[in-house]
């Protein structure tokens, strides 16, 4: 190995960081309530009468049962057959209260957040957090400032209880549960999650983190994030996922709910890094109102499966949307990501990027629907999807769709799949990289021009992150 | 042995009502782009039809023409297109009195147009199969026109390029106006063949073409399709090329424009599976809508099964006509009308600019009848 191989900061970090500590090892732990076995009105009733919820979202659960009982396995799925949905634990609530400092958090549960680094990034960067342990939610703090401008920071079903009126009048109506089975499912079953509401002219100018942990094998997660950003105001929120090794799968069904009204803008970032026996299904779409403006960062890195598509319908006049899909498959692991954005009305625009990357026998799909409704005069929207496949065994596939019913609207859309040069490698080499270092550089490289639309510590956790993924460490199965 | 037509016809009449008109695995939200409700009503009755409904006219050179049941040789009859594949597939099969197989080997110069007498079925089904010999050197015109508008007209073509041949080609259709339509043409690209294809259509009441090619060891494939759906006129073009062998070289391109309530879809698929490598392909769509209600859809895909390619991208557009343009051509005379007819004509043209002789001739020839023809009526100008 050469001295400045040796010096290098990479190798300071791979050093120091190896490949289990990316996820950590599935360990046993305390769980005061689990729920498995046939999905049906019973076992929805007692997850109801757990939370002691009131009679409407009850009702809700049932409806979407009878939904998602109704409706066939959706066939453009690829990967779910092995899914036994009736084997997992549908609901589980781990040992753990809810409580709002990190100390108070039983050590076997702290201990995975803090291999992750997130009390410190909560106390240094963020205005608010909820971190969710399965089922439950187990911390939750938010900043005293947010509560006096009147901004409403809850776990989901605390939301349901203080503010049942807000909660029903948005709750499931931005993706509600006929859409598809998963969709369906997702409603019967949700537990967890963050309900946010930023009053009008109110801006969160730091960002606020909802976290999900899966800690067992065999367990469904349906967590559900509803935003509702009221007039003129800015959120950005994070989503981060996490879970152990496990030794068998685990399946997430987590839906994402945003209402952006007139003017507000509103930012959500997920970093997904699911650990590879992790099936994950996504259900994310946001209405834009007038001159709203929706943000979708989505940076899918780990999982073995993940079906992703954030979504916005821009419903009012002059919104815009940009939704941002990276997704990483590193080894024999499918990324089956994509956006759509419907054009409701008049002078909208939309813009979708999509940066894929395909190493070591995986698979990239992007799926993209861009819709131009006949009311939308003078709308406008740009695609690009890009991708880069490592090497012989990987592959890279672009589904788009482009729907335009209005001879107003422009639209443009574009995609290459490029291989990786072997001249670039090469030249790297030659100036000592090995060839994982030189890999991941070339990843961030393909990913630089959207990766400043992250904050700065979360651009240096995924660095590290895809850093190791190339590392001869990383890439763990 | 092959089979002979009879064959085919009493097997796709058996698997006739269970397959679907198309499988639909691409999306949950995207469901199909031909309206095949449309097709239905023809399925109550089909008989067989009384002719091949094609002829040959041959211009020069040397062209075998007979019926696949008279060919003595094995005709290649469904090797490419199965009867199996889709409801259309099995119902064309079922009328379908013959196919005429054409064969044209050195050099040759053809025209193979549809002609009438195809009798009381409703759904009409042409079927040609093309054996373009290994090293000829051809050019094809095929001419789709004249039809009934009674019936569920089917055209579907077989096209075996040989090793090293090299042909110059024009589809030319009007499909009928009253009554849906479905067009096939598959192609196979043997070793080192190449082929210039030009599509070009005049609408249709629903209006499905469809052109697949399967790309074998350094096959080269340029193929430009461009149609004009008039005033509640519906089109769905869907293009494809999938390298099967190393080093093969392809490029699709499809332009559909939508006047006034008319519907263009432009979709393609470019795809490199793990025994393409080195190949390279791109598939260009567009849509451009002139006027009110005009709808246009586009589907870019791209299915690279390895990464070592040489180049796979895809473009797409989908837009109004650059008022710019417009404001230039008004500002030097013309009207309208004539600024919308020259665009209309640069969106063909472009498509099929790289057909070369005869066929680019015939390409613009047509393309200005196109024109004529569906730009007469537009109420916007």
């Amino acid at each position: 190995m050469t001295e400045a191989v040796k010096t290098s900061k990479l190798e300071e970090i791979l050093g120091g960081w190896p490949g289990e500590e990316l996820y950590g090892v599935e360990k046993e732990y305390a769980k005061e309530v689990e729920i498995r076995g046939k999905i049906e009105r019973g076992l929805i009733e007692e997850i109801s009468r757990i939370k002691g919820e009131p009679e409407w979202m009850l009702r809700l659960r049932l409806r979407a049962l009878e939904l998602f009982e109704k409706y066939p396995m959706p066939n453009w799925l690829v990967g779910v057959e092995h899914i036994d949905l009736e084997e997992l634990s549908q609901y589980v609530k781990p040992k753990a209260e809810r409580v709002s400092s990190w100390e108070e958090i039983p050590k076997e549960y702290r201990e995975a957040y803090e291999r992750l680094g997130l009390p410190e990034l909560e106390q240094r960067f963020l205005m608010g957090l909820t971190a969710v342990y399965d089922s439950e939610t187990v911390f939750h703090r938010f900043k005293k400032e947010l509560e006096k401008k009147g901004v409403i920071l809850l776990p989901m079903e605390e939301a349901v209880q203080k503010y049942p009126d807000l909660v029903k009048q948005y709750f499931a109506k931005v993706f509600p549960p006929s859409d598809h089975k998963f969709a369906a499912l997702h409603v019967a079953l949700w537990s967890g999650g963050t309900f946010v509401y930023v009053p009008p002219n109110v801006r969160i100018e730091q960002p606020i983190e909802a976290f999900f942990f899966i800690g067992a094998s065999m367990e469904g997660q349906f967590e559900h994030t509803l935003i509702v950003a009221d007039e003129n105001s800015f959120i950005h929120f994070i989503e981060g996922c996490s879970a152990p090794l496990l030794k068998k799968y685990s399946f997430h069904d987590g839906m994402v709910e945003i209402f952006a009204k007139k003017g507000s803008h509103v930012k959500f970032t997920t970093i997904q890094n699911w650990s590879r026996n992790i099936i994950n299904f996504n259900n994310k779409r946001a209405i834009a109102e007038e001159n709203a403006f929706v943000e979708w960062l989505e940076g899918s890195i780990g999982s073995q499966i993940t079906y992703t598509y954030p979504s916005t319908v821009l419903r009012g006049r002059g919104s815009r949307t940009s939704n941002i899909v990276i997704g990483l498959a590193n080894g024999p692991y499918l990324k089956d990501t994509g956006s759509k954005v419907i054009h409701v009305a008049p002078e909208t625009k939309s813009r979708i990027v999509s940066k894929s990357i395909s190493n070591a026998g995986g698979i990239n799909i992007y799926r993209g629907l861009v819709k131009i409704s006949p009311s939308a005069e003078n709308a406008f929207a740009q695609v690009d999807c890009d991708s880069l496949i490592m090497d012989s065994e990987s592959q890279a596939h672009t589904f788009p769709h482009i729907q335009v019913d209005n001879p107003t609207a422009t639209v443009s859309h574009e995609a290459k799949t490029g291989r990786l040069s072997d001249d670039q490698l090469f030249y790297m080499q030659s100036r000592g990289l090995k060839e994982g270092e030189a890999k991941a550089l070339i990843v961030l490289g393909m990913l630089q021009d959207v990766l400043p639309d992250l904050p700065l510590e979360y651009v240096s956790v995924l660095s590290k992150v895809i850093q190791l993924e190339f590392s001869e460490v990383g890439a763990v199965g | 042995m092959a089979n002979t037509v009879k064959e085919y016809r009493d097997k796709a009449r058996q698997l006739l009502g269970e397959l679907p008109f198309q499988k639909i695995s691409d999306s949950p939200t995207v469901k199909h782009y031909t309206d095949w409700r449309l097709f239905e009503p023809y399925f109550d009755r089909i008989d067989l039809c009384g002719d091949t409904g094609l002829e040959v006219e041959a211009l020069e050179g040397r062209v075998e023409v007979k019926d696949a049941s008279r060919f003595g040789e094995n005709p290649r009859l469904a090797e490419l297109i199965r009867p199996e594949e889709s409801k259309i597939t099995a119902a064309h099969y079922t009328a379908l009195k013959d196919a005429l197989v054409v064969r044209v080997s050195g050099k040759s110069r053809l025209i193979i147009r549809s002609r009438e007498g195809m009798g009381s079925s409703q759904v009409h089904a042409r079927h040609l199969i093309l054996l373009l010999e290994p090293g000829s050197r051809s050019e094809i015109m095929v001419e789709a026109s004249g039809f009934r508008d009674d019936a569920l007209e089917t055209l579907f073509i077989e096209l075996y390029a040989g090793e090293n041949s090299e042909s110059n080609m024009l589809f030319y259709a009007e499909p009928p106006l009253d009554s849906p339509s479905f067009f096939l043409v598959k192609k196979l690209m043997e070793k080192g063949s190449k082929l210039r294809y030009g599509y070009l259509s005049a609408g249709g009441f629903m209006h499905h073409q469809r052109e697949e090619a399967i790309m074998l060891e350094e096959a080269e494939l340029r193929s430009g399709g461009a149609f004009v759906a008039g005033k509640g006129e519906k089109v769905d073009y869907f293009a494809s090329a999938v390298h099967e062998g190393p080093r093969g070289f392809s490029r699709l391109r499809a332009t559909g424009v939508a006047l006034e309530g008319g519907y263009a879809v432009a979709r393609g698929v470019a795809k490199i599976d793990k025994r393409g490598e080195w190949s390279n392909t791109l598939f260009e769509g567009g849509v451009v809508l002139l006027g009110e209600g005009a709808r246009g859809y586009s589907a870019p895909m791209l299915e690279i099964g390895t990464g070592n390619v040489e180049e796979a991208r895809h473009e797409a557009l989908g837009s109004k006509p650059d008022e710019e343009t417009i404001f230039y051509l008004q500002s030097r005379g013309l009207s309208k009308v004539e600024a919308w007819r020259i665009i209309v004509y640069g969106a063909i043209e472009h498509q099929l600019d790289f057909l070369e002789g005869w066929a680019r001739e015939e390409a613009e020839e047509r393309s200005i009848k196109i024109l004529n023809t569906k730009l007469r009526d537009i109420k916007t100008f």
